[in-house]
């Protein structure tokens, strides 16, 4: 592949897929400076490795792949502050975020999220929050789907324990939720 | 069962990111502006999962950051032309190109270039803009001398602008659509949103949809209310046109006949003694038909 078409082809994937990716590391950085690094170190990871890069719906995962694991050496301090995106950076600084929708179900429940441990809120936030189902996750995480929906069942069991602990009503659809998968487990 | 614990999790997603803005695009030019690692050397390294290929980019990291801020570093600091980017944002669509202009102040060359590069022969110039004519396309050079009205010339070709630019709201995305395989030679305009102090090139009427008086009734006011009406919409200054010549004061008990913003922040009022306009050289500025409704 010549330089001109690993540009088109990098700019169809940076197109199909910025938004998303932006929002993945967004949601899980608490800083514009990080989200701005984060971004800019997984598309140019993606950039670097353009013939590597798979198909199709597989992509975007890769990517998530390379955004989770540029998230984790964020957050053990092992990565550095880019020279790149300093515009996105302002942009995000200046950005707002809007205020999350209120409401005391919510609430519990993010309560209850936040008790989980790091695993367990990202096993669920990729399933609640970017839409990703067993096979993807599995994909995304290098495991088979059989550890994926093992993991999700006792991560959404925790949940539950967790609405419980914070006095939320919505413990019975924890209970709910765990029930069906109570003999697959 | 299980998705409705998902489904309550899914309702406390946080807002996603801004999406695709100005500074995600400068991103892609930065990251692009590098070479791709060459595929026999990327080929040897294991998937992105392995911690192998991680602690390998740690260090291409470094190399990378070295080589930005070698190459862009009096832009980085804010004291450059900053890394090389298009003018131009162009993709196609339905047997049209969409050609959006991210460098609002690039060289025209650069946008010219940019455009032949698709085999189109257009020349595209941006000039600077009241409100209300930001995004908005002409035919041919606008004149430039004294302060030119707004007046005709837009196109009723298959050339068009990119829609949502209406309102005096800033930022305000600008762009053209022009079909595949245009090829006639075409010298085309776009209003641009004016730097601090700019004096605009394409003047509106100041009561006209978009501009800062719209559906005031301005005008045969007096000067001083005209004055506080233009200051509560962010219009801090004002020059006069009387029947002797400009001046840059007049008695607030004066009557204000018409008025076009000039730039960002600065008025220039057509006043007189009495309801009568006075007699100057120049077009007149046309009423704003004010409907409440679509202001």
């Amino acid at each position: 592949m010549g330089p001109p078409e690993r540009r088109r082809l990098f700019e169809e994937i940076y197109e199909a897929h910025y938004s998303d990716l932006l929002t993945y590391v967004w949601r899980r950085t608490g800083s514009p400076d990080d989200a701005a690094d984060a971004i800019a170190e997984t598309f140019t990871t993606a950039w670097r490795r353009i013939d590597e890069l798979p198909e199709g719906r597989e992509t975007r995962l890769w990517l998530y792949g390379v955004a989770r694991r540029v998230l984790a050496n964020q957050r053990r301090g092992s990565s550095r502050r880019t020279a790149l995106a300093t515009r996105l950076r302002a942009e995000l600084t200046a950005w707002q975020d809007p205020a999350p929708t209120a409401g005391h179900d919510r609430d519990a429940v993010r309560r209850a999220f936040r008790l989980l441990g790091e695993r367990d809120r990202e096993l669920l936030a990729l399933v609640g929050w970017e839409g990703l189902d067993t096979a993807e996750i599995a994909t995304l995480l290098g495991c088979s789907r059989g550890a994926v929906r093992l993991r999700l069942h006792r991560a959404r069991r925790r949940l539950a324990r967790n609405l419980k602990l914070v006095g939320s009503d919505l413990a019975t659809y924890g209970v709910r939720a765990t029930e069906p998968a109570k003999g697959t487990s | 069962m299980r998705r409705d614990i998902d489904h309550l999790l899914a309702g406390t997603a946080p807002a996603p990111g801004p999406g695709m803005t100005r500074g995600a695009r400068e991103l892609f030019e930065e990251i692009t502006s590098h070479a791709v690692e060459e595929p026999e050397t990327a080929g040897a390294e294991p998937g992105p999962g392995s911690p192998r290929r991680w602690r390998r980019w740690g260090l291409s990291v470094v190399a990378a950051l070295v080589a930005a801020l070698g190459l862009a570093g009096p832009g980085f600091l804010g004291l450059g032309a900053g890394p090389a980017a298009a003018a131009l944002d162009i993709r196609q669509e339905n047997g049209f190109y969409v050609v959006m202009v991210r460098d609002l102040y690039a060289d025209p060359e650069v946008y010219q270039e940019q455009l032949r590069g698709l085999g189109l022969n257009v020349s595209l110039r941006l000039v600077p803009a009241s409100p209300s004519l930001v995004g908005r396309i002409w035919e041919g050079t606008v004149r430039t001398g004294g302060e030119p009205t707004a007046e005709g010339g837009r196109r009723k070709d298959a050339i068009e602008t990119i829609d949502g630019c209406l309102t005096a709201d800033f930022p305000c995305a600008i762009g053209l659509r022009i079909p595949v395989g245009y090829t006639k030679k075409i010298d085309i305009t776009l209003g641009r949103r004016g730097r601090e102090g700019e004096r605009y090139t394409l003047i509106a009427s100041v009561d006209a949809p978009g501009e800062p008086l719209h559906c005031t009734g301005f005008r045969g006011e007096r000067v001083d209310r005209v004055i506080a009406l233009l200051r509560s919409r962010g219009v801090p200054d004002a020059v006069f046109v009387t029947a002797d010549g400009d001046r840059a004061t007049v008695p607030g008990s004066w009557y204000v006949h018409e008025g076009v913003l000039r730039s960002a922040g600065s008025a220039r009022l057509l006043v007189g003694p009495t309801h009568s306009r006075p007699d100057v050289p120049g077009p007149r500025m046309r009423g704003d038909d004010c409907v409440k409704d679509s202001s």
